[in-house]
């Protein structure tokens, strides 16, 4: 047992024994990493590394985590709350293990399985410590298999557990193993997915021993504090660095799944000394599809950002977010209430800029819109040549949005995702009955300006058996935002069946595909930043002999003309500018 | 502690035959007054049973046909799955899943190991299954058009709720949280249990005041006789193979009629009932569970053989029932099989083979249970209601007598309707209308019965689900009977938009109509020979219009209650 006196009488730390012992916790997130990566059967997990690994203190104050899906990470921050709440901390005992994905409690939709589990120092009758591992699981038991589209309550998507031991004292409870393996679609895969969380908890379960042993609990405990303090210091310096002020921004969502009616996103960001106070009160309310977000992912939404903006070079521990307050009325689109339908997570995708899209009107660091949305797909159905279910998926890569210095960079992963991959064509193609014809950058998808918006991909695939393809993307009808008379970029699209006489551009929703079937998708650029007419000719002259710019494009909107030989010159607008807004050279 | 057997007298046989039944009956009182859920209480969609140690069953209560069969076939399934050697006093095993269990996923089959003192194995098991509102299948109150299990809500592969007298809080949890309705699932459930120590504590008493051998004993003469009487009745049937078939209107998913088939083979003391020739499995969810299947063809077989003596594991010594997995008739998984329905239009195929060679069989009896539910947020209470209705149909006509009106149907014959009082107070509907269906009873020698007709108004938004799942071909007469009227549903009638509906949903606003129209019995023998007296009465009676008594039975009846031959019936010729 802690003795309290011992606790409260710390030992003064040197700054070298808080970095060795900050370095060994970030070191055992690391290392439940790899663990879950070596061991997990889904792809999901291995390829795409949609996961968050997290390590909280006896308050439930994270120490540490690993890199992994960011809006896990401040989800797991959320539920580890709720679950220690729900199970309440006198019924954990070491060797428990426990399970939620109540969305309402978990911040994330019903797929994301999170496991914590309690540790305890030796002696201690209290957990010391927890330990979070959320994965995405690939089936529940939804009503649709691979993701569910158009659910109109929390009851159509998948089995729920709302904070179960599914490990009691280090013995499975082989009925709950038995309730997950039959209310399943791919019950081997997601046994074998709970064995690899469950491995990488019992992998920080024993560092953590091991470092206590070797430091002592009592040292630990004051280097977190430390660890813990510094945070707080750092942000809270780079929020009074920040101009007070207050700005409000707004987007659009497609719709819901349901209706075909637009959905207002809205964030009113207030910097007031060192409180950044973030309020989507003022977006729409609850509707009726399933695009509604769980609080806890608001939450997680907001803490990445907001950790991007202000210590973004740290791993992140509780500490960090003490400047930040995030605020939202039940019922509203950023908070769902029981049983709102929650799955299609992808408004925390397409709202995710809305922050730097507020302060963009008060500082001028910040890039333009990232494309403003995860553009992907999966495929989904029985494999002709094992005759098993299979699901996979994919995040396309977007362009980046040009900032006051910079080009956006080309296809790389969507901001709320950057620490997860794409899925490789091999891994695709191996797993799933398709083939593809086709993966370029996607010409002219970059929004025009001084700085370039960064290009998207298109990808166009061919079914060689008969299945199912969701395009998945929530903003596809609105244009990502540019910055100071950049243009807008190329917007995300999914176009099924190209070239045929029943071409259709699809919104987020689930086809039929027959063998021989192709769909293309296309993810949007980045937006511009500045005015494209002082985009130096060199430049726009690369551009179009990389083919990231087309003679068209570079003539229309930069005012360039290309010949063929690759010499440029003004035209146009270009030269019917006034002088004075010539740019300087050298 | 072994007791010396003795040959048993049959008083005693008796004696504790009336016990045992008595034990059952008991259980299902405990359950209908501690149910919350007004399908249990009112409607009594349950099935109780009582086992022994080799699930042979011992008793039952009268409660849903369906179900009883359903018991024995999971009980064997459950106990296997759970082992015999982790079954402890006090276990409480819950089981709903379809290919196992021999239902749909909302009805959970809940059973018991009973053990007598010193046993340290099961001496017997007690079940109860019963409908539950909802376990968050995809859509509340029921569904119709699933495509798989997985979209009908959480499975329980056979888990106990309740270990060695100690409720599973987790378990709990985990029921509470997957259902839409937690308050009236877990009112449920303790009703069920409660109904299961009833019937544990009477069996104690039993075996305290017989001695356990002697039960052994007087089960084994119970089962012995039952085998006995039943294949009795088989032998006097006339040996012969026989086929029928019928059409299910459609799986919910595609529009295209289903076939069900069936062919009967009776030979000395067996009973052969094989589907095999009916349709594969479809996408919908009308796919049978083969406990389904076995329990409907039990529910035939006792009817037409034992009909009067509460059933044991004896009775059904004679029969084989066979169906190849992968037919319509024996889901696998992942089978959608929500929508029961297959086994109300399926029921009366067994009858329809054996009419071939057997006088006394009845014609079709409105050949399904048409039925409806309104769901919906009462605007009362804010809360989710959810009602269901098995209307009344009318019987076929038998070779001796007129099918009977407005009964329930011949698969769910000890359930009720629900009362128009208990409709209106639960859900915001209004009766409008609620009559016999003229016309609607087949004609013949002897008239088939009549349905009903039924009008209801929604006072508030909400939906009306038509159940049923024979409306576009009609149910079998026998002998130049006519056929009857089928099952219907009309959704907004009198209206420009009036809508036949085969079994879907429909959102209804206040003021928003429907009529549900059942069908009737089918006729027995040429109308043109029935009694001109038996026609005049109908047609006072209204049972009959004028029209139809001079266009089918050749009858006038003119206003003043006169009644004479006419057409048809004059033109015959005098044989």
């Amino acid at each position: 047992m802690v003795v309290v006196d011992e606790v409260n009488a710390r030992p003064a730390l040197d700054g070298a024994t808080v970095e060795v012992i900050r370095h060994y916790l970030n070191s055992t997130a690391e290392q439940m990493r790899r663990t879950l990566v070596r061991t997990a059967f889904n792809p999901v997990i291995y390829e795409v590394l949609d996961f968050g690994i997290s390590m909280y203190d006896r308050d439930r104050r994270l120490i540490s985590e690993s890199s992994g899906l960011l809006s896990f990470l401040g989800a797991n921050d959320y539920a580890i709350h709720k679950g220690v709440e729900k199970v309440g901390i006198e019924n954990l005992h070491a060797g428990d293990v426990v399970m939620i994905n109540y969305p309402y409690w978990s911040g994330a939709h019903v797929s994301d399985a999170m496991l914590f589990a309690p540790v305890f120092a030796k002696g201690s009758d209290r957990p010391d410590v927890y330990l979070a591992v959320r994965a995405h699981w690939m089936d529940l038991g939804a009503k649709d298999p691979g993701y569910v589209l158009d659910s109109t309550s929390m009851h159509q998507e998948g089995l729920i557990m709302p904070g179960i031991k599914v490990i009691k004292r280090g013995t499975v409870d082989q009925q709950i193993i038995d309730i997950l393996r039959y209310n399943s679609r791919m019950p081997d895969t997601i046994i074998g997915d709970f064995n690899a969380q469950v491995a990488a908890l019992r992998v920080g379960e024993r560092r953590f021993r091991q470092i206590w042993e070797k430091f002592g609990l009592a040292t630990v405990d004051a280097a977190v504090d430390r660890i813990i303090e510094h945070g707080a210091q750092t942000a809270t310096e780079a929020v009074r660095a920040m101009p007070d002020g207050e700005w409000s921004a707004h987007d659009w969502l497609d719709d819901d799944g349901i209706s075909y009616d637009l959905i207002r996103m809205a964030v009113k960001v207030t910097i007031d000394g060192e409180r950044f106070t973030v309020d989507y009160g003022d977006s729409d309310g609850a509707v009726p599809g399933p695009v509604n977000m769980p609080f806890g992912r608001t939450l997680s939404m907001a803490k990445a950002v907001f950790k991007s903006l202000t210590t973004p070079g740290t791993p992140a521990n509780h500490g960090h977010y003490r400047p930040l307050a995030v605020s939202c009325p039940p019922g509203n689109l950023f908070h769902a209430v029981y049983p709102a339908a929650t799955f299609t997570l992808w408004t925390g995708m397409a709202s995710f800029e809305l922050i730097h899209k507020a302060l963009a009107q008060g500082m001028g660091e910040i890039a333009a819109c990232s494309a403003s949305d995860e553009p992907g797909f999966m495929a989904v159905g029985t494999h002709p040549d094992t005759g098993e279910i299979y699901a996979v998926s994919n995040n396309e890569g977007i362009g980046w949005g040009a900032t006051p210095n910079r080009d956006g960079a080309n296809a790389l992963q969507h901001l709320a995702m950057t620490a997860v991959r794409n899925t490789s064509m091999e891994v695709l193609e191996h797993r799933s009955p398709i083939f593809h014809e086709r993966l370029e950058l996607r010409q002219d998808s970059g929004g025009a300006g001084r700085w370039r918006g960064g290009l998207g991909i298109c990808r166009e695939v061919r079914f060689l058996a008969t299945g199912e393809m969701l395009s998945m993307k929530k903003k596809t009808k609105t244009k990502p935002w540019a910055l100071r008379g950049g243009h807008e970029p190329e917007t995300n699209a999914m176009i099924v069946w190209p070239d045929t006489d029943r071409a259709h551009r699809a919104r987020m929703e689930r086809f039929t595909m027959q063998p021989g079937d192709r769909f293309r998708n296309l993810s949007g650029g980045g937006g511009g930043w500045g005015d494209p007419l002082n985009r130096p000719i060199p430049l726009i002259r690369e551009d179009v002999l990389d083919g990231y710019v087309s003679p068209e494009q570079a003539e229309k909107v930069y005012g360039v003309r290309v010949e063929a030989d690759g010499t440029a010159t003004a035209t146009g607008a270009r030269l019917n500018r006034p002088t004075s807004l010539m740019p300087r050279h050298g | 502690m072994a007791e010396v057997s003795t040959a048993l007298d049959g008083a005693t046989v008796e004696v504790i035959r009336h016990y045992l039944n008595s034990t059952a009956e008991q259980m299902r009182r405990t359950l209908v007054r501690t149910a919350f859920n007004p399908v249990i209480y009112e409607v009594l969609d349950f099935g109780i049973s009582m086992y022994d140690r080799d699930c042979r069953l011992i008793a039952e209560s009268s409660g849903l046909l369906s179900f009883l069969g359903a018991n024995d076939y999971a009980i064997v399934e459950g106990v296997e799955r759970v082992g015999v050697e982790n079954l402890d006093p006090g276990d409480v095993v819950i089981l709903n899943y379809p290919y196992w269990s021999g239902a749909h996923a909302a009805d959970a089959m809940m059973f018991a190991p009973v053990f007598a003192d010193g046993s340290d194995v099961p001496d017997g098991f007690l079940a109860v299954r019963a409908h539950w509102m909802d376990l968050g299948a995809k859509d509340p109150g029921y569904v119709l058009d699933s495509t798989s299990v997985h979209q009908e809500g959480l499975i329980l592969p056979a888990v106990k709720l309740v270990r060695r007298g100690k409720i599973d809080q987790q378990m709990m949890a985990i029921l509470r949280y997957n259902s839409r309705l937690p308050v009236n699932i877990i009112g449920d459930f303790n009703a069920q249990v409660a109904c299961l120590r009833v019937g544990e504590r009477r069996l104690h008493q039993i075996w305290e005041k017989f001695g356990l051998s002697t039960v052994d004993e007087a089960v084994d003469l119970i089962i012995g006789h039952g085998a006995e009487t039943a294949r009795e009745a088989v032998r006097a049937m006339p040996d012969g193979q026989w086929s029928a078939h019928d059409w299910l209107d459609d799986d919910g998913v595609s529009h295209d009629l289903i076939r069900m088939a069936v062919t009967v083979t009776i030979e000395g003391d067996t009973f052969t009932v094989d589907y095999g020739d009916s349709d594969g499995a479809v996408p919908g969810p009308v796919n049978m569970p083969f406990g389904s299947t076995v329990s409907l063809v039990k529910n035939v077989f006792k009817s037409l053989t034992t009909p009067h003596a509460p059933a044991n594991h004896g009775h059904y010594q004679p029969l084989r029932v066979i169906c190849p997995p992968g037919n319509l008739f024996h889901a696998v998984y992942p089978s959608a099989t929500y929508t029961l329905w297959t086994g109300m239009a399926g029921f009366e195929l067994i009858n329809k083979a054996l009419a071939q060679g057997m006088d006394q069989i009845a014609a079709s009896s409105g050949s399904d249970l048409p039925g409806f539910m309104a769901v919906g947020t009462h605007p009362d209470t804010d809360e989710m209601f959810l009602v269901s209705n098995n209307e009344g149909i009318g019987w076929g006509a038998t070779p001796k007598y007129d099918g009977a009106n407005a009964l329930q149907h011949l698969s769910t014959t000890a359930v009720r309707n629900t009362s128009m009082e208990v409709l209106e107070h639960k859900s915001p509907i209004f009766h409008e209308q609620l009559e016999l269906r003229q016309d609607s009873g087949g004609a013949g020698r002897w008239r088939g019965g009549l349905g009903v007709c039924r009008q209801v108004r929604f006072l508030a938004t909400g939906e009306v689900l038509s159940m049923k799942k024979k409306t576009k071909t009609k149910p079998w007469a026998l002998r130049g009977g006519h056929e009857p009227e089928t099952n219907a549903m009309v959704v907004w009638p009198d209206t420009d938009r009036a809508h036949r509906a085969r079994m879907e949903r429909f959102t209804m606003h206040p003021g928003d109509r429907f009529r549900n129209l059942s069908g009737g019995g089918g006729g027995w023998g040429d109308p043109l020979d029935r009694p001109i007296e038996l026609v005049r009465q109908d047609v006072l009676d209204e049972y009959v219009s004028a029209e139809q008594a001079e266009k089918a039975y050749g009858v006038n009846v003119r206003t003043d209650g006169t009644a004479a031959p006419t057409g048809a019936r004059l033109d015959r010729s005098p044989s």
